[in-house]
């Protein structure tokens, strides 16, 4: 039975509820309703960001649902980053997507895809200096120059010898 | 303007999740480095605790690390195994784990400091004596991690052991000649351990203790803040926090002499049991003694001639002493470490 999902921006999704379900929120959305073919709001997600999430789920729609959450299992899942390859390349996206996808990966509840958002980032972040950081991501420096010079030397310690 | 959706307008725990898939300080520290906020999140420790797990072991830490922080204890460990690879090309070795977590005070619920402890090592029959501030003092046995016995004593400041004969014999013969851990003595051919406890009278407990044997008890007339078994004697030094040093037969339970000096309490003592005869026509071995005061000096005794030197030159307290052969080496809290000729002081 299809379900139906309106994002915020007024358009509607007509979905596979074993798709919709990899969202943890709809799914227990719908096991609140029961069976019923109210449309389902979504106010925080804009139509081009859930399509490009349902594609997310479709593709993933016989993927086993994560068990709980459980601490042991939270660790494994941080020790690696690595990324699949149908998900790299589903998430080579403009930055501004992809912080989107983030967002609402984390508001429909849908974990596997906001580690792949996360690791994302993360792998972004990884070998850059603070100034390509800041350049990276548009960050404003805050810091004084002493505040600054301050840092690197604490910071000294995990550099490379 | 509206704000595009970019990094900065991520919620911390949404950042924090980003931060927590980096398995290195360096992108870390990065981070911290671009703004003021960022600073902020790098800095909860628990970052660094998953990174600290995550970092070449699997135990989880243990709960007895409190007040240290993760990053300091990470940084620690991964600097010494930096170190260790770099200089040495070694095997690193997974971070240390206790074989053993002892909780002396485990009945009381406040959180009392060990204050004094002592423990040797060996195959037979390795113990270890604790005290914590005001509660009782505890004798475990090393071998099956366990609590050998509970000494009524409380508040005790200094704590030395007395090993039995028949422990020693045991021993594989390399660990016979050993230099034993500092207050531990071998003694003087008696059959069973001995823990003596220091504080406003010295006690002499056989352990295990036996019930309806007391220990010997011998009054001193000023608090004990430090003390030394003489090794293969029945010999006791104690510093006291007035400044008299005394020498005791814990075999007859009485004082052999006093040991003057000292014009400020007593910090620290080390003794010796030459293996070598005095040249001064004296038999048998001298025992040197060496005790270091808030008083800004050291002082050696020949305890066979009663002859006594003076170390001066340190510009504060003297808190620790050490004697070997021909050397006694003082460390002071005027941050410098002086070391001495023993014949000539």
């Amino acid at each position: 039975m299809p379900v139906l999902l309106v994002t915020s921006d007024n358009e509607q999704f007509r979905v596979e509820k074993v798709v919709a379900q990899r969202s943890v929120l709809i799914k227990n959305m719908l096991e609140d309703v029961g069976e019923s073919d109210q449309p389902i709001p979504l106010p925080n997600v804009t139509a081009p960001v859930l399509k490009k999430v349902l594609e997310y789920c479709d593709h993933h729609q016989t993927d086993p649902l994560p068990t709980g959450d459980e601490p042991s299992a939270d660790e494994s899942r941080k020790r690696t980053t690595d990324i699949s390859e149908w998900d790299q390349k589903f998430i080579t996206v403009d930055q501004e997507m992809l912080f989107e996808i983030i967002l609402a990966a984390n508001y429909l509840d849908i974990k596997p895809l906001l580690d792949v958002g996360c690791k994302t980032v993360a792998n972004m972040i990884k070998g850059k200096s603070p100034e390509e950081i800041r350049k990276l991501f548009n960050i404003v420096n805050d810091f004084t120059p002493e505040e600054e010079a301050q840092i690197k030397k604490e910071n000294e310690w995990a550099e490379d010898r | 303007m509206s704000a595009v959706t970019g990094f900065t307008s991520l919620p911390d725990e949404l950042s924090f999740l980003i931060l927590s898939f980096f398995h290195h300080p360096r992108p870390l520290l990065n981070v911290a480095a671009v703004n003021s906020h960022l600073y902020g999140l790098v800095e909860d420790d628990a970052l660094w605790r998953a990174l600290f797990v995550l970092y070449k072991h699997e135990r989880t830490p243990y709960e007895e690390i409190n007040n240290i922080s993760f990053k300091h204890l990470f940084k620690n460990r991964f600097l010494l195994e930096q170190n260790w690879d770099h200089k040495l090309n070694a095997t690193v070795l997974p971070f240390a784990a206790p074989d053993w977590v002892a909780r002396p005070n485990l009945s009381s619920s406040q959180q009392r400091p060990i204050q004094s402890l002592i423990a040797t090592g060996g195959q037979r029959a390795p113990v270890m004596a604790v005290s914590c501030a005001k509660s009782q003092v505890r004798v475990y046995d090393l071998k099956t991690q366990s609590l050998l016995s509970l000494i009524p004593e409380d508040d005790v400041r200094a704590l030395a052991l007395v090993l039995d004969v028949e422990r020693e014999r045991d021993e594989q013969p390399h660990l016979v000649g050993r230099r034993l851990p500092a207050g531990v003595s071998r003694g003087w051919g008696n059959k069973q351990l001995r823990l003596i406890t220091g504080n406003k009278r010295i006690r002499v407990w056989k352990v295990p203790l036996r019930k309806g044997v007391n220990p010997l008890t011998i009054e001193v007339p000023s608090r004990i803040r430090c003390m030394r078994a003489v090794d293969g004697t029945p010999l006791l030094l104690t510093g006291s926090i007035n400044g008299s040093v005394r020498l005791w037969d814990i075999a007859k339970g009485e004082l052999v002499r006093e040991l003057e000096g000292f014009h400020d309490g007593i910090l620290c003592l080390d003794a010796l049991k030459s293996s070598r005869s005095s040249e001064d026509g004296c038999e048998g071995p001298v025992i040197w003694a060496v005790g270091g005061s808030s008083d800004c000096t050291a002082k050696i005794w020949n305890l066979k001639t009663w002859q006594m030197k003076s170390l001066r030159g340190h510009q504060q307290a003297v808190h620790r002493v050490f004697i070997d052969e021909d050397i006694v080496v003082t460390g002071s809290i005027d941050s410098t470490v002086r070391t001495w000729r023993l014949e000539t002081g």
